[in-house]
């Protein structure tokens, strides 16, 4: 990776008052029953498995987008970590 | 006297449960939440007995320990065994509080503990930050800051108050410090548990143990382990970075030679069919996913192991990673992983129709 674009994830705090780390989107795997609205609302970072529960390949999702899905979870199984 | 902390800090000492996390990080995060202090003396992995090695040999110590991780602002220390083991009974007699366990595998897990000392059932749970700092279960329910240390870091933080770090540091290597315990169980003639260190050649434990010259094949860990070969795993050290050529680790210190006459893909397929029953039933890819998993194993021993029912196997464990609120299924999938790769040549065998380990039968039917 250039040094032109730092990883997200591990970009320190600047003048900016970014955050120390871009937060991930997780899943509470107990929360989560299946209901697939992740899936749906995050095609590109989000696919479900034969049982309907989400394998996220990417984590890191837009401000917006991951709050979106947090609020139309029916399980409420989504957070930032 | 010179601060536990400072002392735990110099010497270095990291978790014996298996996750080797630093011991003076956790304590220094459970006295300052003034978290309740559960000691794990379950034995939880598969073949382990250390626990409760500490627990029969090396209570005084063990007490003093944990009173030095709990020592002000009146903290109570749970102690935690399995219900009805010899453990439990040698801790109640002592007078202490023992929190007793159903014996499942997951029900010893940190958050399944916490949670049972909260007043749930022993399940583990969601960990969406360390509960040293308190929080809730998915449910929404508080629980208390709480922390969990296994048996013998407990007992090791006494002998580093008694002891020094320098006398610990002096054990071990310099990236694995101080004396650990190692269980060797299975085909031995002296099955027990070895005060040792790491850097020792596993040779040397097998040999200890007496191990079973003909045996072939050693399950380091449990089921949250590794299978690998006895002959390139004797010219290797008991340490982390040697094992991580087997993708395992010291983790909880489990050495289980496998029978020479039991077929080791038949040993692989009971250990998960055992995984398979022992999910809480609490997470989708657990609940469905280890079960799933187990019958595609099982498909290689009832049938000829073509690559396409490996590959089966292969991707089932692959989605078990990082998608349950504990690491059982994390567990499950390293162990599955390391038994594809280290049993090949017997798989391939089985494809033509034979089995090295039975020499009467052969493999149990066709396809």
């Amino acid at each position: 990776m250039s040094a032109a674009a730092p990883d997200p994830r591990t970009r320190t705090a600047g003048r900016t008052a970014a955050p120390s780390r871009h937060p991930e989107l997780r899943v509470d795997r107990i929360a989560c029953t299946g209901h697939g609205m992740c899936a749906s609302l995050l095609p590109r970072q989000v696919r479900l498995d034969e049982w309907g529960y989400p394998v996220v390949d990417d984590a890191r999702v837009s401000a917006a987008d991951g709050e979106v899905a947090i609020r139309f979870c029916p399980a409420r199984a989504l957070y930032w970590a | 006297m010179t601060d536990i902390l400072e002392l735990l800090d110099a010497a270095g000492l990291t978790g014996r449960g298996g996750a080797a996390f630093s011991t003076a990080v956790k304590v220094r995060a459970a006295r300052e939440e003034g978290a309740a202090v559960i000691v794990n003396a379950c034995d939880g992995e598969i073949g382990a007995a250390k626990d409760g090695y500490v627990v029969e040999h090396h209570l005084a110590e063990l007490v003093h320990g944990a009173e030095l991780v709990a020592s002000s602002r009146g903290r109570k220390v749970r102690y935690a065994a399995h219900r009805g083991s010899a453990t439990a009974s040698t801790l109640r007699r002592a007078g202490l509080d023992v929190l007793e366990t159903p014996a499942r595998y997951v029900s010893s897990e940190e958050t399944a503990l916490i949670s049972l000392a909260s007043g749930g059932l022993a399940r583990p749970m969601t960990k969406r930050k360390p509960f040293v700092y308190g929080g809730r279960d998915s449910d929404g329910r508080a629980v208390r800051p709480t922390v969990v240390l296994n048996a013998e870091t407990v007992w090791r933080v006494a002998q580093v108050a008694t002891h020094g770090p320098a006398w610990f540091r002096s054990i071990g290597t310099r990236e694995e410090p101080g004396p650990r315990l190692v269980t060797v169980t299975g085909a031995v003639q002296h099955p027990g548990v070895l005060d040792t260190e790491a850097g020792t050649p596993i040779a040397d434990l097998l040999d200890a143990a007496a191990a079973d010259s003909r045996a072939e094949h050693l399950v380091i860990g449990g089921l949250g382990g590794v299978l690998a070969p006895v002959a390139a795993a004797r010219a290797l050290a008991w340490s982390t970075a040697e094992l991580a050529q087997f993708g395992g680790s010291v983790g909880p210190g489990i050495i289980d030679v496998l029978d020479p006459h039991r077929c080791p893909v038949a040993v692989v397929d009971s250990y998960l069919a055992f995984a398979a029953g022992e999910s809480a039933g609490q997470c989708g890819p657990c609940m469905f996913g280890v079960p799933a998993l187990s019958a595609a194993w099982a498909d290689l021993l009832d049938h000829r192991p073509t690559p396409a029912r490996v590959e089966i196997v292969r991707a089932r464990a692959g989605l078990l990673p990082n998608r349950g609120a504990c690491r059982f299924p994390d567990g499950v999938a390293r162990f599955t992983a390391s038994a594809l790769q280290t049993l090949r040549p017997h798989l391939n065998a089985h494809r033509d129709g034979r089995c090295p380990s039975e020499r009467t039968s052969g493999v149990r039917s066709r396809a």
